[in-house]
């Protein structure tokens, strides 16, 4: 019982790194319309951001991690500006912008592959390494860390979204 | 790596200058494969080795010339580039990556009647399956590694440990090694466990060993990546035994990507930074480099000598006197224990003294202090 309990922690966690990626994905559809094929690229690279940060300079978390949240807004800000918006504007079909954001996929899986080795990179954890247990459910704290932040991002979305569509409905109602 | 490129090109800017007087050495690595943590430092000694050769002048008042390539590690492409490294003139091959790779170069130094020699591979069967006399290793063979380990963990008087290893041959090769050696002794193998290329986690098979119950586990695997999901399963779980770790543990990449887990690991190596040689070769690898050199430095380092010093010996650069001179070959280098000397005594070309070998320990990050020496 022990070891499916610290099992359905560990692969919860796993599975919401999943699910915030799906999430993501998601959150770009659902108001454009558009699939951002990136997106799964983006994750990674703010992954190696926070190798370079975290790990390299070893800045303090939380630092570092600002740094890198800043920096994919400044990504995802360019490629909307640079491979979406000029075709939008000038009425290509929906199509084109898809396949402009899957040559951004290339492009970026192809520059981080050239820029960094084979070896596996380690980043740091937020609280180190350890582990809690509540009754019979164990886990790492990096674990519990990575649930919780979803269920918070998750939780955000949620009230962004019905603050948003409520606002739809009260407008239309007018 | 560009350093490593600087020296190729040097080397090869060099060549239309010195092609007359030049002794070719040709060095098959691995850049890119899953060799490459060990090959690339190890590569780096080979490097500097020549460097240091040639400034005292080199050998036979010739000097040494590198003819590196590139084989990942991969069986099929190795033989074809130990064919054009003789073709190109080279009168002893070194070969760094890895052992399945290196034996099959040895179908082509054995039928061109070509010196090799593999300063760090650990396949026993190197110079067991082929009867090619002019082939040796001088790297501390599979067998030796586990005899020292379990020569310390039997001053630990365990009686049952866990076994855990990846899906690679070499690492299922060590574990059945690791297996029978410790059966042998007289200790109970109580659970085994693979992690298999690719994984994403360790838990399962770390939550099936602490169910076991196990006074110590042992580390079989030689995958980097997966060693470490072992390492960071270990902790999470909170599981207290104590880890003996196969010789992989000795590679110094674990140093930074497996920082915070490494901490009382238990390491085969056959490097004492204790030893007068490895202080000398540290401070003359700094001097030159402006880095610290790694325990793979040296075998690279060692490989290169032990050829210089063949060549030497014999005088001149004809293969045959060059291998009956390797085969006489009794020199003290940068790896092995204190007072240790290669040498392949009664025909064998394993050169490893089988009593060369030490264990010892992480503390923090960092490789540290000997704990053992030898197999008693």
């Amino acid at each position: 019982m022990q070891d499916l309990l610290e099992l359905a922690v560990s692969a919860a966690a796993s599975g919401c790194i999943y699910g915030l990626v799906a999430l993501a994905y998601l959150l770009m559809i659902r108001p454009t319309g558009i699939i951002n094929f990136a997106v799964g690229e983006w994750a990674m690279v703010a992954s190696f951001g926070g190798f370079i940060f975290l790990t390299k300079y070893e800045w303090p978390y939380p630092l570092g991690m600002a740094v890198v949240v800043a920096f994919m807004m400044v990504v995802g800000w360019a490629t909307e500006r640079i491979a979406v918006r000029p075709l939008v504007e000038r009425g290509a079909p929906l199509l084109a912008p898809i396949l402009a954001l899957l040559g951004v996929l290339v492009v970026t899986r192809e520059i981080i592959s050239v820029s960094f080795p084979p070896d596996p990179l380690p980043v740091p954890f937020p609280f180190g390494i350890g582990r809690i247990e509540i009754g019979p459910v164990g886990g790492s704290y990096q674990s519990f860390f990575i649930i919780a932040t979803t269920i918070a991002v998750f939780a955000g979305a949620w009230f962004f979204s019905r603050r948003l569509s409520g606002e739809k409905v009260s407008r239309r109602s007018r | 790596m560009r350093k490593l490129l600087t020296a190729v090109a040097l080397a090869a800017l060099t060549v239309s200058a010195y092609a007359q007087q030049t002794i070719k050495i040709g060095v098959i690595t691995d850049r890119v494969g899953v060799s490459k943590p060990y090959s690339e430092p190890a590569t780096e000694g080979v490097i500097f080795g020549a460097e240091e050769i040639n400034r005292r002048g080199g050998v036979l008042g010739r000097k040494i010339e590198l003819l590196v390539e590139d084989d990942q590690s991969r069986p099929d492409i190795s033989a074809a580039l130990a064919r054009k490294l003789i073709d190109q003139g080279a009168v002893f091959i070194l070969s760094v990556s890895l052992s399945p790779a290196t034996q099959q170069q040895q179908t082509v130094t054995m039928e061109a009647k070509t010196p090799q020699m593999t300063p760090m591979n650990s396949a026993d069967y190197l110079t067991t399956q082929l009867d090619n006399p002019y082939f040796w290793q001088t790297g501390p063979l599979g067998s030796v590694q586990i005899a020292t380990l379990l020569a310390h963990a039997k001053t630990k008087n365990f009686k049952r440990v866990a076994l855990i290893t990846d899906n690679s041959d070499l690492g299922q090769a060590i574990a059945k090694a690791f297996k029978a050696t410790l059966e042998k002794g007289g200790i109970q193998v109580v659970a085994e466990e693979v992690v298999p290329r690719g994984a994403t986690t360790a838990m399962p098979q770390m939550q099936k060993l602490r169910a076991a119950n196990p006074e110590a586990m042992f580390l079989a695997g030689v995958l980097t990546a997966e060693n470490v999901l072992i390492f960071r399963a270990y902790k999470e779980l909170g599981v207290k035994f104590p880890i003996h770790s196969s010789y992989n543990l000795s590679v110094p990449i674990y140093e930074t990507v497996a920082k915070g887990l490494i901490d009382g690991i238990t390491f085969v190596d056959a490097y004492d930074p204790e030893k007068p040689e490895v202080k000398a070769f540290e401070a003359a690898y700094k001097k030159a480099t402006g880095k610290d050199p790694q325990n793979l430095h040296g075998y690279g380092y060692d490989g290169i000598m032990l050829i210089a010093d063949a060549i030497r010996r014999a005088g001149s650069t004809d293969k045959e006197k060059i291998r009956a001179a390797m085969q006489q070959t009794s020199y003290a280098g940068v790896m092995g224990a204190k007072g240790m000397k290669y040498s392949f005594p009664e025909g064998k070309r394993a050169g490893f003294d089988p009593n060369g070998m030490v264990v010892r320990v992480y503390e923090k990050d960092r490789q540290g202090r000997v704990l053992h020496v030898g197999q008693k």
